[in-house]
């Protein structure tokens, strides 16, 4: 017998899962958030860059305590140290992660979800049909129970083995997880609106290297790398390198580390009684690996067919796969075609990548009101690589 | 670079507890609990897959290169 029904359980209280839990209880559906941290968004693991305001306002008011600072440029800087410089006002912002985050969980409470924290799911529960719930932990206590849901959504992030447990996907391998580092840097020279990605070789193989700034002086300063391609060394030994390089001698305040999925999307995002999101379903930015907006939009869409799906009384897989079909034509869609732009130009040598950014520095359109376009990148990587064009043809015209 | 590991090898005061080796790792012998990295030796392949996306050098796992 189960200890508690409710009708949606979220696992973890992410952006995705917290957004997820929001809209299923704004919906009146008795909704149940479980996060084993004990304190939601502690810690960081993250560099807070974030779109432009519009594209965030979708989900929630971006209200000043959120902001860190604001940004209207950017530079990427060359494997040879050249530079490529962009302005454009607003496009983005860095902010403060751990409120962010601990906001997204407030809306989901106030909106009627139960939220608990320290509290880890152990394991799904099913039935001959289909997922039927969780197993969980009280981690203050040590008390395990289970609570049964119509619809489980896992958004457990990186880590993520829900989906595995349901059978969406398996372990990673190493190149699908960028591994990164980066310490809050003071006493740095900065333009407070400005980031910076670096790329090549020395300081990020595989991946690139960035200065996302907080307030004057002070940045969030990292390396993101891929590990099949990083020689035996670590993360933190690139960080290393790059601070040497970029802010000698300045001040470290905290270090945050992890891993991000840049994997491709998954064919399915559902199986009955279960749908992933965020992280935990691939839904991270495959190129940059930014994944905070693109788990709201998973959240959104998952909580829309989940709700549809409760009140039609039908959440078997191929009712729920009504949500892959949905991410597939939006967000998947152009991450589809970042995986492939992705996958070719990180693994350039410095430099064929040095000329590659000299072509892109002289791409109209490549700076879009949200990004960068992956056609555009993609266009740039076939000119220099015609046999790409095979590759990417249904990515292109599928859908 | 580094030297063969016979078991799964955690160096505690480098290890940050981020979740990467866990994404990786295909047995589930890698667990975040709560706040802790929670190993299970038992359920080790070994593979060596995981030490290599740690971002601190903190893991070390049999099978690595
Ligand atoms: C170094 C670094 C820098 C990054 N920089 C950026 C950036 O600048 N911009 C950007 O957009 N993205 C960035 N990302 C990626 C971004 O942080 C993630 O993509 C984002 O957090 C994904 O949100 P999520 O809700 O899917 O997962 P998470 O935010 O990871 O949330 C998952 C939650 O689930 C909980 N959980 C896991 N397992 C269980 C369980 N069994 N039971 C209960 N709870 C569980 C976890 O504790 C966690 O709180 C960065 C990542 C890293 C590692
Ligand atoms: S990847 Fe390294 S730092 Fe992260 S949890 Fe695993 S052992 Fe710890």
């Amino acid at each position: 017998m189960l200890d508690e029904n409710f009708e949606v359980v979220v696992i973890g209280a992410g952006p995705a899962g917290s957004r997820t839990a929001a809209l299923t209880a704004r919906a009146g559906l008795s909704t149940l958030l479980l996060e084993k941290r004990k304190k939601i968004g502690f810690p960081v693991r993250c560099a807070e860059g974030i779109g432009p305001r519009e594209e965030v306002e979708r989900f929630l008011d971006l209200d000043d305590d959120l902001i860190s600072s604001t940004i209207d440029r950017f530079a990427v800087v060359s494997p040879g140290g050249r530079r490529f410089e962009a302005e454009k006002r607003g496009i983005g912002f860095i902010v403060d992660r751990e409120l962010f985050d601990r906001r997204l969980a407030d809306l989901a409470a106030e909106a009627g979800a139960e939220v608990r924290t320290s509290h880890q799911v152990t394991g799904l529960l099913r039935n001959d049909h289909r997922f039927t719930g969780v197993e969980v932990t009280d981690l203050g206590s040590g008390r395990s129970y289970t609570a049964g849901a119509l619809v489980t959504a896992g958004a457990d992030g990186v880590e993520s083995i829900s989906p595995r447990w349901a059978g969406l996907k398996g372990a990673y391998r190493p190149r699908e997880v960028m591994s990164g580092a980066q310490y809050l840097i003071d006493g740095m020279e900065t333009d407070d609106r400005k980031i910076e990605f670096h790329l090549g070789r020395r300081f990020a193989p595989g991946g690139y290297a960035w200065v996302f700034p907080k307030r004057p002086g002070t940045a969030n300063v990292g390396v993101g790398v891929n590990p099949e391609m990083a020689g035996g060394l670590n993360a933190v030994d690139y960080l290393e390198r790059f601070i040497k390089s970029r802010c000698p001698g300045a001040g470290r305040g905290r270090l945050v580390v992890g891993g991000t999925v840049v994997a491709r999307g998954l064919p399915s995002l559902a199986a009955g009684g279960f749908i992933a999101v965020g992280e935990a379903a691939n839904q991270n930015n495959p190129f940059s690996g930014g994944g905070i907006i693109n788990a709201l939009e998973g959240a959104d869409l998952a909580a829309e067919t989940a709700v549809e799906a409760i009140r039609e009384g039908d959440v078997s897989a191929r009712s729920l796969g009504r949500y892959t079909k949905k991410w597939k034509k939006s967000t998947g869609r152009a991450n589809e075609l970042f995986w492939h732009a992705a996958r070719s130009f990180y693994a350039m040598e410095d430099d064929e990548m040095e000329k590659i950014i000299a072509k892109l520095k002289d791409t109209p359109g490549l700076i879009t009101d949200t990004g960068v376009d992956p056609l555009r990148i993609l266009r740039v990587l076939v000119s220099t690589r015609p046999g790409l064009v095979f590759r990417l043809v249904p990515a292109l015209v599928k859908r | 670079m580094k030297e063969a590991h016979s078991e799964i090898d955690i160096d505690r005061g480098k290890c940050i507890v981020c979740g990467a080796c866990s994404a990786v790792c295909p047995g589930e012998a890698l667990i975040i609990e709560g706040m802790t990295l929670r190993v299970y030796p038992e359920r080790c392949r070994p593979c060596g897959q995981a030490a290599l996306v740690c971002p601190t050098g903190a893991l070390h796992c049999p099978g690595e290169e």
